[in-house]
């Protein structure tokens, strides 16, 4: 491939999906929240855990879908199989387990003492004889869809789920599935905050290119040049119904590069914002990575309803924003790396990745409360799009697509 | 690894940087982000401007010991020299100890693994 072929860049994005101003109310209706819960939550997909934090038999993960008020154990099995359950006693409906994480032999109520084993069995209960006429069979605790990608634990709240993951997540394909699956992969850093803005506006800040340039002037600005951003939408996924595409500029002065970026570059390839002097390993990423193309940096994919997965080499970066209410939401960040430091260059190296992109998210994040309000006062009604905020169109659709053909087939 | 390949390099001399280093050599990114927050752009431009040039040395310094194994006596270097990350931005992109177009950087709360919801 000739040197100019190979630094074109994709199409920035498309007008395919229309070029009207698209409504607000999803925002801010507490009835599309209703609606959101019950067509949305309850059958999608929903990226609970990694599958590593969950190895020997016994372990467990209490896993919360706020929304719905939901709370799911995710267990392994004597039989190394993945389980999960609703975190309720089939007794009287007291919750199994409160940590966040941990291992048990069984899962015992508090209340009354009432076992289960790691299949979901009742298999002890206290003072038996007193019922008049227990069927322990009937007892089981109440399962819950599980399944894993990418090393990512998934869960489905939906009795029979419509499709299964591996369906839901095209077109991330089984490429995918191995490199983000790859056992090498181990959590680095992260952080949570807690905003009053319905959910899908700090995903809507992740999908598309077209802010880096003015929102991330203070920190980033020219290193990823709001241009060598291209937008992808998926009309034919379920899950994945868009991502964005980051490229370095073709002249790497650009952008802020301070003594301090490019004296931890010598030693690292964290920060995303900096062309480093050592790269990541990392195995697997046949037709994942984008390595032919020079300036490529990563790729991100929404994973509807509400993660954005960046993937590049040697890191990943999962975003997932959790709603409480139509107006409230949980936000997570979570870095995973193929490499832990293994001297001071590469901890230092890490530090300076860590902290600009602490900056830079707390700029993605500035905006979303302001948004908010002014949806729900009535100030704006509608919001315009580009060409390049293609996805948050291919992500609307895709939301009201789940609630119509969900209401649609519900119907009599 | 080129570094570790030359025996052992001596300590580098610290002289005149001890106050900085006892301000800013403090164990972890938080605490070294309060620091920040509670210090003047004098003080954390001081502690830049005479850090910066040493700062290849004292990494290479550091980089002879596998990470776990950086001697007691280095520790508050090694933190100091952490903390220069901490201060990049604010000298050499805002000209100010905060970024005014980002949230509080204090509301991102640090998680310990990827399920940790904090306190429920």
């Amino acid at each position: 491939m000739g040197k100019a072929e190979n630094l074109a860049l994709p199409e920035i994005g498309s007008h395919a999906l229309g070029t009207g101003k698209l409504p607000v109310e999803q925002y801010v209706s507490q009835e599309f929240f209703e609606l959101e819960k019950e067509h949305i939550f309850r059958k999608s997909w929903l990226l609970a855990g990694r599958e590593s934090d969950i190895k020997a038999p016994g372990d467990y993960q209490n896993f919360m879908v706020d929304a719905v008020g939901v709370s799911v154990v995710i267990t392994r099995g004597k039989d190394q199989k993945l389980r999960a359950f609703y975190n309720a006693c089939t007794h009287r409906g007291s919750r199994l387990v409160n940590a966040p994480t941990g291992n048990v032999r069984a899962l015992v109520c508090n209340f009354h003492g009432w076992g289960f084993n790691l299949e979901g069995e009742l298999i002890n209960v206290p003072d038996a004889g007193l019922f008049a006429d227990l069927d322990p069979k009937q007892e089981h605790l109440k399962p819950i869809h599980v399944d894993v990608w990418g090393g990512f634990i998934f869960i489905n709240l939906a009795e029979k789920p419509e499709w299964t993951l591996r369906e839901y997540l095209k077109p991330l394909d089984d490429k995918f599935d191995r490199y983000l699956g790859n056992k090498d992969w181990s959590w680095s850093f992260g952080w949570r905050a807690k905003f009053k803005a319905n959910w899908k506006l700090i995903v809507d800040a992740q999908i598309e290119g077209y802010h880096v340039d003015m929102t991330h002037r203070k920190t980033i600005a020219g290193a990823i040049p709001g241009s060598s951003t291209a937008a992808y939408y998926f009309p034919e996924s379920i899950g994945v119904p868009c991502g964005v595409a980051a490229y370095r500029p073709e002249d790497v002065s650009r952008g802020m590069q301070t003594p301090m970026n490019l004296l931890s570059a010598k030693y690292g390839a964290t920060s995303i914002y900096t062309k480093p002097e050592r790269e990541f390993v990392a195995e697997g990423g046949e037709g994942v990575l984008k390595e032919d193309h020079p300036l490529w940096i990563f790729d991100n994919y929404l994973v509807f309803p509400n993660i954005v997965l960046f993937v590049q080499k040697g890191q990943i970066l999962i975003q997932r924003t959790i709603p409480l209410s139509a107006d409230e939401c949980i936000w997570e960040v979570d870095f995973y790396h193929t490499e832990r430091p293994a001297n001071f260059g590469h901890a230092f190296n890490m530090e300076q990745g860590v902290i600009q992109i602490r900056d830079v998210l707390s700029e993605d994040l500035y905006t979303a409360e302001g948004i908010h309000a002014n949806f729900k006062c009535g100030a704006i009604t509608h919001v315009s799009l580009n060409k390049q905020e293609v996805p948050l169109r291919a992500y609307y659709n895709r939301l009201l697509s789940a609630i119509d053909q969900s209401q649609a087939k519900e119907k009599p | 690894m080129s570094t570790t390949a030359n025996a052992t390099q001596s300590c580098p001399d610290i002289a005149g940087l001890e106050n900085h280093f006892a301000a800013w050599g403090l164990p972890t990114t938080e605490k070294r982000l309060l620091k920040r927050l509670s210090s003047n752009m004098e003080e954390v431009r001081s502690f830049y401007d005479a850090m910066l040039p040493r700062l290849p040395e004292f990494i290479e310094y550091l980089n002879q010991f596998p990470l776990d194994a950086i001697p007691k006596e280095a520790h508050q270097l090694a933190w100091a020299t952490l903390a220069m990350c901490e201060v990049d931005n604010a000298i050499n992109k805002w000209n100010d100890i905060t970024l005014d177009t980002g949230i509080d950087i204090l509301r991102m709360i640090p998680k310990k693994n990827f399920p940790d919801r904090g306190q429920q």
